[in-house]
């Protein structure tokens, strides 16, 4: 039976500090485990993308008299 | 069985391009051999364990908040049902593929037949990284796959519960859409195609701490076989989230104290005993750290497991309790509230030191018997209360300690590989039985 290696850390939150272990390699269960937040990806991958949504919304909108 | 890396077809022999640390998996495969050597296990049995009945992967489209549309891969493997139907969870993760599945379902396939639960082992998820997507997003992403797997689930066939990155919600989006594709008349008498649901939808009373009730109760039971009382038993947890917070609840009000924790952002001990509830809604109010908690002394993170204990439960991870720390623990007892936190070689340095290991396997069965509970309350039409559930528990939880540590003190076994021969003769005892079809 083929398996592959299999690791959460990579996602986790916490990855960077936490001081559980310092082999990251193969956790594939943990207490601690956290997803990185919505907003952080929305601040590191999502936000040009939101700006430029908001400003052609922006120069879509009908003049409303 | 064992394969984690193929050499390269240009790689001279012994050469490796790399040498992965022993993981979880390869200590779950190692052991089922082992076991499965240790009761000569019927080659036909063993080639019939060694792979997996089923493995589903679909491809789905869903539509995003933008009104594009993405193709998900989502999986599904059953590894075996000889028992019952496929019980496991589903995990969102990018790392996610059929071969990470195919380990955990067969390390549900033993962790169910010990627990003497009606099922087998099961095991998926969907290839995807949760924080990308908005909440209405992977609502859609999750009903959508739950339609793609269409009757590759069922309550009698194969029934899904929350892993890494899913939870409740996870289930009841499940559970709503698997009852919508339902015959109207049927549609109700589906609600135990998955477990862990809220309490609103199905769900079990108690079910957050079924499996810190568990270790609790391994480890009582461990203390009753010698003799022992929890009272006045010193004890340390690694990882204070719902497994390591339940387990330390439920030992502090038999007189046990918690003298040292570990969780993601530090370590803390008191000799004098560390209040749980007073330790708990300390990280509750300090975004879940124990860091800083008055009643404790900061500790280097590389002594925690030298700290002085009776008990260790290590409830956040696994390869915590290696070659490297075997030989300091001060501990007579480990629990094993995480999945795979004592390797190989740490296991054989505490054995030789006459340190007792009660196995993932056995330990931390709790979580998965509470589905079973929750299952059988669906399927029942029942609403069981807490005191029910926890009475119910105990009871199951304490037969299968009961069987285990007779089994390795009547065959001279450790206990891991004791749960591990009790797993698999179960199942073989259900092949002898009935035989191969045709």
């Amino acid at each position: 039976m083929k398996v592959n290696d299999f690791n959460i850390c990579p996602e986790c939150l916490r990855y960077k500090t936490c001081v559980l272990t310092h082999d990251k390699s193969q956790v594939w269960s943990c207490s601690d485990f956290e997803q990185k937040s919505n907003l952080e990806s929305i601040k590191t991958v999502d936000t040009p993308v939101i700006l430029e949504k908001v400003i052609e919304k922006e120069e879509c909108q009908p003049v409303l008299v | 069985m064992i394969t984690m890396t193929k050499p390269h077809a240009n790689q001279e022999p012994g050469a490796s391009s790399k040498v992965p640390a022993r993981g979880m998996i390869d200590n779950v495969m190692e052991q089922f051999n082992s076991a499965a050597d240790h009761i000569d296990l019927h080659p036909n049995i063993r080639k019939i364990l060694s792979i997996t009945n089923n493995e589903i992967v679909v491809h789905f489209p869903v539509k995003m908040d933008n009104g594009n549309v993405e193709i998900f891969t989502g999986y599904r493997v059953q590894h075996n049902n000889a028992l019952g139907p496929y019980k496991g969870g589903l995990r969102y993760h990018p790392t996610v593929d059929i071969d990470a599945a195919r380990a955990l379902a067969m390390w549900m396939t033993w962790k169910t037949s010990l627990a003497g639960l009606p099922y087998g082992g099961g095991k998926g998820g969907i290839q995807l990284d949760p924080s990308l997507y908005s909440k209405s997003e992977l609502e859609r992403i999750t009903r959508r796959f739950t339609f793609a797997l269409a009757d590759n689930i069922g309550p009698e066939h194969d029934i899904p519960a929350p892993d890494v990155n899913t939870n409740s919600q996870t289930m009841a989006w499940i559970a709503d859409t698997y009852m919508s594709t339902r015959p109207p008349a049927e549609r109700t008498a589906n609600q135990h195609v998955v477990t862990g649901k809220p309490g609103g939808s199905g769900g079990l009373e108690g079910r957050d701490r079924a499996t810190g009730y568990g270790v609790y109760l391994n480890i009582k039971c461990w203390m009753e076989r010698h003799n022992k009382s929890l009272k006045g038993q010193k004890y340390i947890v690694q990882g204070f989230g719902n497994v390591g917070y339940w387990a330390s609840h439920f030992m502090e009000q038999d007189g046990a104290l918690l003298v040292a924790v570990q969780d993601a952002y530090g370590s803390i001990e008191n000799q004098d005993g560390l209040k749980v509830d007073d330790l708990f809604n300390y990280s509750q109010s300090n975004k879940g750290s124990i860091v800083g908690f008055s009643q404790g002394k900061a500790i280097d993170n590389k002594d925690f497991f030298k700290t002085n204990c009776d008990i260790c439960i290590p409830a956040a991870l696994g390869n915590q309790i290696t070659a490297d720390n075997a030989d300091s623990l001060k501990a007579t007892l480990i629990a094993e509230g995480a999945n795979g936190p004592t390797n190989v070689d740490g296991e054989k340095i505490l054995l030789e030191k006459n340190i007792a290991i009660i196995p993932d396997i056995l330990c931390n069965s709790g979580g998965v018997v509470g589905s079973y509970f929750e299952w059988l309350q669906n399927r029942n039409g029942e609403l069981w209360q807490l005191n029910e559930v926890m009475a119910k528990l105990e009871k199951k939880m304490m037969d299968s300690f009961d069987k285990v540590f007779e089994y390795a003190q009547n065959e001279g076994l450790d206990m891991r590989t004791a749960a591990y021969c009790l797993a698999i003769r179960r199942i073989e005892k259900a092949y002898i039985e009935r035989g191969i079809f045709p």
